[in-house]
């Protein structure tokens, strides 16, 4: 069966929402509280059971789309996959991590200059100068008015303090 | 309601709160004309900086941004084609052809100028409107305000949805759900927390906004790069002449004032905002527009231009009607200023108006002098910031990731939050991928909490009961908008199923 993106939409946002209420259902509770009216689970469950519902819904109306529609119709849909776009996405994203690892034990320059230059050069900015220009005096810029201008602290680093 | 005028005028009027509008629109101009990034994603990006500086500034800041945003996504629009925001789609219809027939200049000055009439008008009926409405709403208790949270959260979702209501719906209710996240504020117990000290106090809502669109827009524009490679052209320095001829002004006056007064009360509506008054503004100039100059329409109308343009910018303002005095917002761009508001501590609503005077009128005092900066400062210099256009983008993307990441870690001091941020981002990533509308999450995060108070206060109220729902003439008029806002798509579904089976039958 082809999977759309409404209905792999629609599946993971089921699996989602039974996960969270199952998840709902072990908050724990004070003591006589299951008497109440309203607790702490109240609206979770509540939220678990409508997200499950209305993606059930959505779930089937796309199957019901899927019988009216051609099989031209459904082979419609843009491919979303381009490589090269992907392999950088995932690489930012992958560098974002690194920078949340390094930016407290490095502290904020040598942390930041590595993570723009990096950066750049993952998006295919291969010029010396302009890697060295669009990283270094911005992030010293940066770092005088935050620590010099405005009194924020920004980390110098665990590892050399 | 003078005083407070005053009060408002001699906020908005201090040098520094001058120069915040300044350098709002400005910014705001920057961003929004950058494809793909939109105002949210503009002030998203700023509210780490209004921590730093006291409400009213912070919102006045915001209000210019969110202009800017407006302005700078007209003139992508017009100059390449390339709308920054959704809201300025239908700008490109005419000011596109405009540009292509050398007339760029003459489109980005009569966008410039309707924006400023549109804004003007609506900022005039936002001055009479959000103070009578603040009075009106003094008289609202908890089950009317559990009534219209629900009905802010049904009507975004029925407008706000790439034409998918029932994905609108499950993505307000993933807000909803990260909502719960942390410790429930009533009773102090942990909620999905896992054990995570550093989920105790909940996701913050600036981490949420940043993660869910300034990242996800940034990342999205490198896995889309080829896509719009190939539709954006790169724009000329030489945009040509600003002028506007008398006959031109004269053609466009009505079309202007029309479209200020629909573009204001689809702006006050939940959920509509401005790309929905653009559509409805163009769609009703073309309608009354006579035979020959329909032609015209999408060839480079100056009405085509005119309508949306003021009718996206009295949208801005409207929308901020139910935001200040409601403390619901009509957009998803409100919905982000109501979270920085709730972050400086200051509770949106009816109370606004009499708790914080300085916030409630310098906002709008701004908003006017939001339109006067776009119009003497933006305009001029608009071949210039258009040179942004050129700039490298691999150089912008990373530059809007870091300030992103540092903007939350710089509120927090906790690198677990950048963490976070990487995890949302792939989520949105993935959302935005399938077809989710980003607006309903953020929307749904920030009014859970009210959403659940409200509701827990009522059952209080009325020993658990849900009586108040029926008893309370105005909570069940709320209630019964809602529930027709929800039935209104399934409605129209079936409308057009039968017309579509009538035409088969026809053919």
């Amino acid at each position: 069966m082809n999977i759309s993106r409404d209905k792999l939409g629609a599946l993971i946002f089921f699996i989602f929402s039974s996960c969270y209420g199952y998840y709902a259902f072990q908050i724990p509770l004070y003591p006589g509280e299951e008497y109440d009216v309203f607790t702490s689970q109240s609206m979770p469950k509540l939220y678990a059971i409508s997200g499950m519902l209305f993606s059930a819904l959505a779930l089937v109306l796309s199957v019901i789309e899927d019988f009216r529609n051609t099989e031209d119709e459904q082979s419609n849909e843009k491919p979303f996959f381009d490589k090269k776009g992907w392999t950088q996405c995932a690489s930012l994203i992958g560098l974002m991590v690194f920078y949340g690892a390094t930016l407290e034990p490095f502290g904020f320059i040598p942390a930041t200059i590595v993570f723009l230059n990096l950066g750049y050069l993952i998006l295919g900015e291969r010029r010396p100068k302009v890697l060295f220009i669009a990283s270094v005096p911005v992030v010293i810029v940066f770092w005088a008015i935050m620590t010099q201008l405005l009194g924020i602290y920004l980390s110098t680093g665990e590892l050399w303090s | 309601m003078s005083e407070g005028l005053l009060l408002g005028l001699e906020t908005a009027f201090s040098i520094q709160n001058i120069l915040f509008v300044i350098f709002g629109c400005f910014v705001g101009t920057f961003i929004g004309m950058l494809p793909g990034l939109g105002p949210i994603t503009a002030i998203a990006l700023m509210i780490p900086i209004t921590y730093g500086i006291d409400p009213s500034s912070g919102m006045i800041l915001m209000a210019g941004v969110y202009y800017g945003a407006i302005f700078g996504g007209s003139t992508s629009s017009i100059l390449i084609n390339a709308p920054g925001v959704a809201g300025t789609v239908a700008t490109s219809f005419d000011g596109y052809p405009m540009a292509l027939k050398g007339q760029a200049g003459k489109a980005l000055a009569l966008a410039a100028y309707s924006s400023f009439c549109g804004g003007t008008i609506a900022a005039i009926f936002l001055l009479v409107a959000a103070p009578a409405l603040s009075s009106i709403s003094l008289s609202f208790q908890s089950p009317d305000y559990f009534a219209l949270l629900l009905l802010g959260l049904t009507a975004i979702a029925a407008f706000s949805g790439k034409g998918s209501f029932i994905k609108s719906i499950m993505m307000t209710l993933f807000g909803l759900m990260l909502s719960t996240v942390g410790t429930d504020q009533a009773s102090g117990i942990e909620r999905f927390t896992f054990g995570q000290i550093d989920l105790l106090d909940g996701i913050s809502f600036l981490l949420i906004a940043m993660s869910m669109f300034a990242l996800s827009e940034a990342l999205m524009s490198i896995i889309r790069k080829k896509e719009t490679e190939d539709t954006m052209k790169p724009p000329t320095a030489d945009v040509g002449s600003l002028k506007l001829t008398k006959e031109e002004i004269k053609e466009v006056a009505p079309t202007v004032a029309r479209s200020s007064v629909l573009g204001f009360f689809v702006g006050v509506l939940p959920g509509a905002g401005a790309t929905i008054a653009s559509f409805l503004a163009y769609g009703l100039e073309r309608n009354l527009a006579t035979a020959k100059q329909k032609l015209k329409f999408g060839k480079g109308s100056i009405k085509g231009l005119a309508a949306p343009e003021t009718a996206n910018n009295a949208a801005c303002s409207g929308s901020f009607v139910p935001l200040l005095t409601l403390g619901i917002p009509g957009s998803g761009t409100t919905a982000v200023m109501l979270g920085a508001l709730m972050a400086y501590g200051i509770q949106p609503g009816p109370r606004l108006f009499i708790d914080n005077p300085a916030v409630f009128w310098s906002v709008i005092v701004s908003m006017y002098i939001g339109n006067i900066v776009l119009l003497v400062i933006n305009l001029p210099l608009i071949p210039y910031i258009a040179r942004a256009l050129t700039l490298p983008k691999q150089l912008l993307t990373v530059l809007i990731l870091f300030f992103s990441l540092i903007g939350v870690y710089l509120v927090s001091f906790n690198a677990f939050d950048i963490f976070m941020m990487a995890g949302f981002a792939i989520i949105a990533i993935g959302l935005r991928l399938l077809n989710f509308s980003m607006s309903p999450l953020i929307l749904g995060f920030i009014l859970g909490g009210m959403l659940e108070q409200n509701l827990r206060r009522s059952l209080t109220l009325y020993d658990g009961s849900i009586s108040f729902m029926w008893e309370r003439p105005i909570t069940l008029t709320i209630l019964i908008l809602t529930a027709l806002i929800l039935l209104m798509p399934i409605i129209s579904s079936f409308k057009k199923k039968n017309k579509d089976e009538a035409v088969v039958a026809e053919i």
